[in-house]
């Protein structure tokens, strides 16, 4: 991924951060029963958004990465998220205890594998899509190079 | 608008014969293109100069700015840089696959999901080459998807 690239993903993605983080502090409000959220809390969970985005710059690269050289960077990234987010995450009092750090870590774990699984899955769709579309023009071009077969008039327009 | 086709005799130069009452930048654009896609490419290999049909290369690569022409089973250098072949090839079924690739999208056979977004495409000579997640839409556009 070039910079340009880079830093466009990272805006959208720190966007979305920052958007499910606040959404899942409310509803952990509201099953908690504690209605009050310190204003800092804004703050603190825009810095912790930040955290969560940036090992994304683990992507970086002038040239374009092999298949063994992105997944590499896919497993550091995803060693990175799980080192960053407990550390900032107690910062901000996310969670506390032996218990709460592996609760936290295995929500880590399962929404970077869900977004890895997710974005398999629409590259798969997408796959199939072209597969599909290869399918009909190969259909199209033989059927063409039947009917143009020689010299004279194409009438066609 | 009809379209003639006349055969030559052995030797004969081949030649694009417009016939019209005004031309164009899309006359002139559609035969520059037939003339890149007919004539062919200059390349270079084992020191002797080929003129390569478009639709014989499979696609182009720059590694440590030196310019490769794939086909079926040769490689041959090239001079252009990677953006010449690409204003060579606009309008034609090649497209910008990654950073230093273009390929031709008529020798695609199949595309396969890949890590991270991007696709692994098999080309009809059994190679497998990257198309990258931001090139794609390239892909898309010429499949009318």
């Amino acid at each position: 991924m070039n910079i340009k690239q880079l830093l466009k993903t990272f805006c959208f993605h720190y966007v979305l951060i920052y958007g499910l983080t606040m959404m899942a502090s409310f509803f952990w409000c509201l099953a908690s029963g504690d209605t009050s959220v310190p204003l800092g809390f804004f703050w603190k969970a825009m810095i912790f958004s930040l955290v969560a985005d940036a090992p994304l710059f683990v992507f970086w690269s002038k040239k374009e990465l092999t298949s063994k050289q992105t997944l590499i960077r896919i497993i550091i990234h995803g060693v990175l998220l799980e080192i960053l987010l407990p550390t900032a995450g107690w910062f901000i009092g996310m969670w506390r205890g032996v218990g709460g750090f592996f609760v936290f870590f295995a929500t880590v774990l399962i929404v970077d594998a869900s977004i890895f699984g997710i974005t398999y899955l629409k590259t798969s769709v997408e796959a199939g899509n072209i597969n599909s579309a290869l399918r009909r023009r190969k259909c199209k071009s033989e059927k063409k190079e039947e009917e143009v077969d020689g010299f004279g008039e194409d009438n066609r327009d | 608008m009809r379209i003639i086709y006349e055969k030559v005799k052995e030797g004969e130069e081949e030649v694009i014969i417009v016939r019209c009452k005004k031309v164009t930048e899309d006359m002139t654009y559609a035969a520059r293109t037939l003339n890149a896609v007919i004539g062919g490419v200059t390349a270079v290999k084992d020191g002797e100069i080929y003129k390569l049909p478009l639709c014989d290369i499979y696609y182009f690569e720059v590694v440590d700015n030196n310019s490769f022409l794939y086909c079926e089973s040769e490689v041959y250098e090239s001079k252009l840089k990677l953006y010449e072949f690409e204003e060579l090839t606009y309008g034609t079924h090649f497209f910008r696959a990654t950073k230093s690739t273009v390929i031709n999208a008529d020798r695609i056979v199949c595309v396969s999901p890949a890590l991270y977004g991007r696709f692994t495409a098999t080309l009809d000579n059994g190679e497998k080459v990257m198309v990258s997640r931001s090139y794609v839409s390239s892909l898309k556009r010429i499949m009318g998807l």
